[in-house]
């Protein structure tokens, strides 16, 4: 067990001929992230939850009624998702200690296979807006050698840099896995996702969240554009492309993160006064530094001239940029780049369906999962 | 930055908020080169059009000395090439 590594596939087939327990794999996964070098992946740790749920789930596989492959394997979520155990802070002063009352759809679904939820991993929360640096999910590269599978939350493109050879990020296009229950960000930019450490665990886990898509063969023959340094389509990406995420995604951030007053929503500086008082008290005292930031940037975009100049034209631009890849896509299957801070931001900004794997970005449009599955598999090498 | 800290409903400092009006001035002001302008458009008659992509260069790399060579370049980031991409097309 201390030297196996974490395939979801390899751990159900072991689980289900019996050479493992559920209890053993979630221990070993407790082991690992104790002895972690990285150490502050993980916010929160529900150690006895997990365990409870171990020896629910080999109770369950002694009596012959194991619900899946997914039965009794560890996994992690990113504390932007609402879970009924743990907290969910989303990396905010102002959601400190919020226990939610129920948990996430995407975690609901993994819950009901059977997957065991062993903690909470560090997020970025309402700064996941902004066009993320490399460095900025690292949790996920040290969890990836604790845990089989983490769920993740992606809006800036953060998570795209860990696809690399520690392993592959899927996240399929918005609102193709539910979003109930993410603590939301940007909404128009938001999606679920997952980091695996192998293809077939992909496949495998993918099909369970977006309920009975079956990962069937796909054509031996994909059309795929390569677009970076040698590569054979230019677009129109530029810094006016970044800077629309970078004024739709504040706008939208500044609005998510209006929604925390400390009168319906979150928590509540105790002060005398009127009811705008309190709320500007509460806001000012609980939101960071660098929230703060992005509400006055977000509310600013939205003022005087900005709101026509930046805001309105941002619209425009992404509507425009969305119909030019629409065409693009009629004729190929994939689209295919390197990861770079330059794009990260496209598969939200165009809502494509995109997978991160040894570097490479590949994306296409929603119904095309299993296509860029094959391809990333095919030409990761 | 007031204004716009009182509409966002945040109580600040004197001193945060001149931070705030510094920063993001400074963004704001880079931010308003973005207008309609430099949009690429697709009613436009210029616009890229990727739908003229010809079926038989859909397997070769078409390199983007080609593309860059028949670009018009507006404000040198957006990209709109004439017509149709092809042999004889897209010549500046």
């Amino acid at each position: 067990m201390r030297n196996c590594t974490f395939s979801v596939s390899e751990l159900a087939e072991k689980l289900w001929r019996g050479e493992i327990t559920s209890v053993e794999l979630t221990e070993e996964c407790i082991r690992r992230i104790k002895a972690s070098p990285f150490g502050d992946e993980f916010v929160f740790l529900d150690i006895d939850g997990a365990m409870q749920a171990a020896s629910a789930s080999d109770e369950r596989r002694a009596r012959g009624c194991a619900l899946g492959a997914l039965d009794g394997i560890p996994f992690a979520a990113e504390d932007r998702f609402c879970t009924v155990r743990m907290p969910t802070e989303n990396n905010c002063g102002m959601l400190r200690g919020y226990m939610p009352p129920y948990d996430a759809d995407a975690v609901r679904y993994l819950l009901d296979a059977g997957a065991v939820l062993l903690g909470k991993l560090h997020t970025n929360g309402f700064l996941s807006a902004n066009c993320a640096p490399a460095n900025d999910k690292n949790c996920l590269v040290g969890a990836n050698r604790s845990i089989p599978f983490a769920l993740i939350a992606e809006t800036g493109g953060a998570s795209w840099f860990c696809g690399g050879h520690q392993g592959i990020v899927i996240c399929p296009a918005r609102d193709m896995i539910s979003r109930q229950g993410l603590v939301s960000c940007a909404p128009s930019f938001d999606r679920v996702g997952i980091f695996v450490g192998s293809f077939d665990d992909g496949k495998y886990i993918m099909d369970r969240l977006l309920e009975k898509t079956e990962f069937t063969a796909v054509p031996d023959s994909v059309k795929t554009v390569w677009w970076g340094e040698d590569g054979s389509v230019d677009l129109p990406i530029s810094e006016q492309t970044r800077s629309a995420y970078h004024i739709l995604s504040a706008v939208e951030a500044a609005s998510e993160m209006g929604l925390y007053d400390g009168i319906r929503f979150g928590t509540c500086a105790e002060e005398d006064g009127t009811a705008r008082g309190r709320m500007a008290e509460t806001r000012g005292r609980f939101f960071s530094h660098k929230e703060q930031k992005l509400i006055l940037f977000g509310t600013a975009l939205l003022m005087g001239e900005h709101r026509e100049k930046c805001y309105f034209s941002a619209l425009k631009l992404r509507e425009t940029f969305q119909r030019q890849l629409k065409g693009l896509f009629t004729r190929y299957g994939v689209l295919a780049c390197p990861v770079s801070e330059r794009i990260v931001y496209l598969p939200a900004f165009a809502d494509l369906s995109a997978v991160s794997h040894h570097g490479m970005l590949w994306m296409a449009p929603r119904g095309r999962e299993a296509m860029l599955l094959s391809c990333a598999e095919r030409c990761g090498i | 930055m007031a204004e716009v800290s009182h509409a966002a409903c945040i109580a600040l400092d004197e001193v945060r908020l001149a931070e705030f009006a510094r920063e993001i001035g400074a963004e704001l002001t880079a931010l308003t080169e973005l207008d309609q302008d430099c949009l690429c458009d697709l009613n436009s008659e210029n616009a890229l059009e990727l739908e003229d992509f010809r079926e038989d260069k859909v397997w070769e790399c078409l390199p983007s000395e080609a593309l860059l060579s028949a670009a018009l370049c507006r404000d040198g980031d957006c990209f709109l090439v004439p017509e149709v991409l092809g042999e004889g097309s897209g010549s500046a």
